[in-house]
């Protein structure tokens, strides 16, 4: 908690100081365009919504994760994502003898880029992919739920230079669980519903 | 001479790794979830509370043997229990269900797949009836070599004699249709032993004892808890 917390803390210290020497800017900026291709490793801050079992039973950690974005035109672009989460079971008789749960998802996204000024972009992003919650269970064997997940925010992002800039965002997701159960338990395994925070920094090439 | 690549050794590493992974009979069934729920009564239809009920699986691998739980839970003061268990596919799904509390000594329970109602996803007990046990001690003061024979009504009388094991050990040939029969042998070493008779449903215990001397034959009513008899040889 205490480094997502630092990491949004310098990101807007960051951005503020930016914007205010932003008068006195002499770099030369080139926009967006065709070929373009960034990367958005981040950190997530986490919280599960809803009365489902990821809410009630778990504890969430920090998430980490990495974007690899291609840009078509100046305003849109496609990619990947990874996001892997680590758990901690609260109460175990929610969900079964379960020791720990790591949570990775993969999936492609894409996004409406807009751009205030030559520093400052808004990401309106949208993606799609499947999720894995791998668990570790007491008795040492390993399982797995699968889920299909999506997920929608915006991002802000600011750039330092050419190459280099930061990011902060937000995102809500939600995970369409494929877990067999009774019908008295379907809604509290059949989604999951994730609030998330999210701040790193963008490498872009060319 | 013929060289083995290194890639060779690897290759038989792999095959025996996969071989031992492969030898493990237990595996969690993947996106699947059980629902365990059920109730908790004495035969008064009092709700228990603080009846443990766990679903175990045995585990029988290459690597370890023993019983896994999968889920654990207690009754709450209503003596109703509802837990999510997970599921193993192959294996052997058993229920466990012991008392937690010091006041009372109930009956315990382990129930594997075939004893209950399954489904898929949903495994309700039902009401369970928990009757308490009653205890009742023998106590033989001997000073010389017996046979001893037991012959008990109930099929669910747990014995114990001192520390033996041996007594514990349950031969198919003695029973008939109504009674449960133990025989054995004690010597003189010990100058007092102790049977000690546990079982949930009032019961009448036939005891003959044969030494050098003769034949005695005693019978008991076990229907009080904590009650002992005292038979001097």
């Amino acid at each position: 908690m205490r480094s997502i917390f630092r990491v949004f803390t310098l990101s807007l210290l960051c951005t503020y100081s930016s914007i205010i020497a932003q008068e006195q800017d002499s770099i030369e900026f080139f926009p967006h365009h065709f070929n373009r291709i960034q990367l958005d490793p981040e950190l997530s801050l986490l919280t599960a919504l809803g009365d489902g079992f990821l809410k009630d039973a778990y504890d969430l950690d920090i998430g980490t994760g990495l974007s690899a974005d291609f840009y078509l035109h100046k305003n849109w672009y496609v990619g990947t994502r990874f996001l892997n989460i680590n758990t901690r079971v609260e109460k175990s008789e929610k969900i079964g003898d379960i020791q720990s749960t790591r949570i990775f998802t993969f999936g492609v996204q894409g996004a409406y880029v807009h751009q205030f000024n030559k520093r400052l972009y808004l990401d309106l992003i949208a993606g799609i992919g499947t999720t894995g919650y791998y668990h570790d269970s007491k008795f040492g064997t390993n399982f797995r739920d699968s889920a299909t997940s999506i997920w929608a925010g915006p991002k802000i992002s600011y750039r330092i230079n050419n190459f280099f800039g930061i990011f902060l965002g937000s995102e809500i997701r939600r995970d369409f669980m494929n877990i067999a159960v009774s019908p008295q338990l379907e809604d509290y395994f059949g989604n999951v519903n994730l609030l998330t925070l999210r701040a790193g920094v963008r490498f872009i090439t060319h | 001479m013929k060289l083995v690549k290194p890639g060779f050794y690897g290759v038989i590493l792999l095959f025996f790794a996969l071989s031992l992974y492969s030898c493990t009979p237990v595996s969690i069934e993947n996106n699947k979830r059980i629902l365990v729920q059920g109730k908790f009564v004495t035969p008064e239809g009092t709700a228990l509370q603080g009846i443990r009920v766990s679903t175990i699986t045995d585990i029988n691998s290459f690597l370890s043997r023993g019983q896994g739980t999968l889920s654990e839970a207690l009754s709450d003061q209503n003596g109703n229990i509802s837990m999510v268990s997970l599921d193993v596919n192959p294996g052997i799904l058993c229920l466990d269900i012991t008392g937690t509390s010091n006041d009372r000594r109930l009956q315990s329970f382990t129930v594997c797949d075939s004893a209950f109602s399954r489904n898929e996803t949903l495994l309700d007990l039902g009401e369970w009836v928990l009757k308490e046990l009653i205890e009742t001690r023998i106590i033989i003061r001997h000073n010389s070599d017996f046979n001893y024979s037991l012959k008990f009504e109930s099929s669910s009388v747990e014995i114990n004699i001192n520390d033996w094991n041996e007594l514990n050990s349950y031969d198919e040939a003695d029973l008939d249709s109504k009674y449960s029969t133990r025989e054995g042998f004690i010597n003189s070493e010990n100058q007092v032993e102790t049977l000690k008779l546990i079982t949930a449903d009032n019961s009448r215990v036939n005891l003959q004892l044969q030494n050098a001397q003769g034949v005695y034959i005693y019978e008991f009513e076990v229907d009080e808890i904590d009650n002992h008899y005292e038979i001097d040889l």
